[in-house]
């Protein structure tokens, strides 16, 4: 009996010690939206960090890719944002924002996307699929601050819940 | 949602996920020698890791330092093995031992090393940080707070119930976590 508690409890005991990771960090980014008064466009720009953008370029056929350097970089993530920010009207219509550019250092880099409609955007929702990085990092949590000058307000969007109705 | 609800959960959860494993591995081996007569040292710990941790951010945030991540992701076991030994010492077994508080202060500063670029990325677009850095350190408070009651719970059920006596209880979680804490230190070891 008291062979069969030792036993059970090692057990307990590697089973507790094999689910310990020793990452602290979190997977995340951070972007920011606004409305530009005059322009009436929406202007982005997404935090992530580098190491992370590039693992996950790597993964989808861009092996050894430098965002910062190489003279393709752009190209590449500008697809990369166009597959995983996803833009969409009230009516689920797709918005496709322009890729602007990129600045950052190593560790981490802004992606800079605004909308470049003929008409001012003036609807009072906009769906928002925020999937980048999610795919490679599960724990991946994206999240978009909102500044309006009256009503600031923040989403976040992980693994269950990648997509959110922002209200303009 | 508001920029204090996102900071305050993702404080919390940094705490109590199950990612977060090693938070509550060190956060048994602070408080394995309480029950809940010592409340109020058990909140002073608590609330003594938090003020370290929340310091370091401080830090990250004015970018006055840079890490090694890969030294810091060892240190961390290392401070939960210190504080596993600690629970085997005599003096280290007394509840009423100040010296406590100022072990979770300042292994609260290395675990908040663990946090820095994470935490530099939360407070894009938040000019000072604070409105990050407050919300996010109540999280974390509050996070620690639940996982200590439920030790406590724990603690609670084994004496009343199993009739487990202190000495035994603080051996065995101790050596749990001490043993946990060298195994994490083999896989984060850095040189």
């Amino acid at each position: 009996m008291k062979q069969c508690k030792t036993i059970t409890l090692i057990l307990g005991i590697l089973l507790t010690m094999s689910s310990f990771t020793a990452k602290h960090e979190y997977y995340v980014s951070v972007g920011e939206m606004s409305l530009n008064p005059s322009t009436k466009q929406l202007e982005i720009a997404l935090r992530v960090f580098t190491d992370d953008l590039e693992y996950a370029l790597s993964r989808e056929g861009h092996e050894g890719v430098d965002v910062l350097n190489d003279s393709n970089a752009s190209s590449v993530v500008a697809e990369y944002v166009k597959d995983n920010f996803l833009l969409f009207d009230p009516d689920m219509n797709r918005v496709y924002p322009f890729f602007v550019g990129l600045e950052g250092d190593a560790d981490g880099v802004y992606l800079f996307l605004e909308t470049r409609s003929k008409y001012p955007i003036q609807w009072n929702e906009l769906i928002i699929r925020h999937e980048i990085l999610m795919d490679h990092f599960p724990d991946q949590i994206n999240i978009i601050h909102y500044s309006d000058p009256h009503e600031p307000a923040s989403y976040r969007f992980d693994y269950e819940n990648p997509q959110q109705e922002i209200v303009l | 949602m508001s920029r204090f609800e996102i900071n305050f959960n993702l404080g919390f959860e940094h705490i109590t996920t199950f990612d977060g494993l090693d938070h509550i591995l060190f956060l048994l081996a602070l408080t394995v020698i309480f029950q809940f007569k010592h409340w109020g040292r058990v909140l002073g710990v608590v609330t003594a890791f938090t003020v370290g941790h929340t310091l370091t951010l401080v830090l990250a945030n004015s970018n006055a330092v840079s890490v090694n991540s890969d030294i810091v992701e060892f240190l961390i076991p290392v401070t939960i093995l210190v504080t596993g030994i600690t629970n085997l010492l005599k003096s280290g077994q007394n509840p009423r031992n100040n010296a406590r508080f100022f072990l979770a202060g300042i292994f609260g500063l290395i675990h908040g090393l663990g946090f820095f670029r994470s935490f530099r990325m939360l407070t894009v677009g938040d000019e000072d940080g604070w409105s990050s850095l407050l919300p996010f350190a109540l999280g974390v408070e509050l996070g620690q707070l639940l996982v200590v009651f439920i030790i406590l719970l724990i603690t609670a059920i084994l004496f009343n119930f199993m009739r487990l006596k202190t000495k035994e209880w603080n051996l065995f979680a101790s050596g749990i976590v001490c043993g946990v804490a060298a195994y994490l230190m083999i896989q984060t070891w850095p040189w």
